[in-house]
């Protein structure tokens, strides 16, 4: 099973890796305008298609987004909190644009138990 | 400290412009020995300023649409993106912005702040997380000049002296 969407210079690929995880991967560069007209429902189809697996959300491919991509990661973040659903999200820790996006994003995920955030 | 990269665009701008003037930057950045500097965070930046004067600028009355300069000079890196606005609002919520940043919150602490308000908004927020972004994520210190019906946003950081 796999889906992907590749709009301009971001390609985002959601691949099964096994029969309890899903991986997501971003890679790229998110840059337009208005991402969240096409990043929305991708994003939350994806996550309609899991039931009990746990998905890694991969951003450590990312070479950059605008604050425009912003609100749509947050949007996935809460359907998957919502959903109840299993969630890692990777960044790259060596990239420091990444570090201090994505540890950002703890504020609202250290009080969700099943949605975790982590640099590789 | 003396233009190296300079941009103006008098037509209405298209999403095109952030893209060329993204590219000149990163080009003028790799040609230069700026050691000191960390490239990614000034094409943040530079990304950031040029995407808002290209979303909410409008025609200034001496037919500026959107000015750019990005000068390095040693360590210390300037960005300045100038554009017309349509009403004082848009001027105020700048304002309003950088008035946060100044203030006695960290930039983390209220970029994480911004991030909250989105995620618990039930509508899609947009607007100003670009100005948390480029004072939190790129470390640029950030001023507003109102000239006429011109705004004229300035971010600097000296990549040697850290906050």
């Amino acid at each position: 099973m796999k889906r992907d969407l590749s709009v301009g210079s971001l390609h985002i690929e959601l691949l099964r890796e096994s029969p309890e995880q899903f991986r997501m991967v971003w890679r790229g560069r998110s840059e337009d305008r208005d991402p969240a007209d096409y990043l929305n429902p991708f994003l939350i189809s994806s996550i309609e298609v899991l039931s009990d697996e746990l998905l890694v959300c991969d951003f450590r491919e990312l070479e950059y987004i605008n604050s425009s991509t912003i609100p749509p990661i947050l949007r996935m973040i809460k359907k998957l909190h919502i959903d109840g659903k299993s969630a890692r999200i990777v960044y790259d820790s060596n990239s420091s644009w990444q570090t201090a996006s994505f540890t950002a994003f703890r504020i609202i995920t250290d009080t969700m138990d099943l949605i975790e955030i982590s640099g590789e | 400290m003396s233009a190296v990269v300079s941009m103006s665009a008098s037509m209405p701008p298209t999403w095109s412009l952030v893209k060329e003037i993204r590219k000149n930057s990163s080009e003028y950045l790799q040609k230069g020995s700026h050691a000191s500097v960390d490239f990614d965070a000034v094409i943040m930046v530079v990304s950031e300023l040029v995407e808002n004067a290209v979303k909410y600028g409008v025609r200034a009355s001496d037919g500026t649409c959107v000015d750019f300069s990005l000068s390095v000079h040693g360590s210390c890196v300037q960005i300045t993106v100038k554009n017309g606005i349509e009403k004082l609002e848009d001027y105020e919520s700048v304002i309003f912005a950088l008035d946060a940043i100044h203030g006695p919150r960290s930039r983390e602490e209220l970029y994480r702040s911004r991030l909250l308000q989105i995620y618990d908004s039930p509508i899609d927020e947009k607007g100003r997380l670009g100005l948390y972004r480029i004072a939190y994520e790129g470390g640029f210190d950030i001023a507003c000049q109102l000239e006429s019906d011109l705004i004229k946003l300035t971010a600097w950081r000296d990549f040697n002296h850290e906050a």
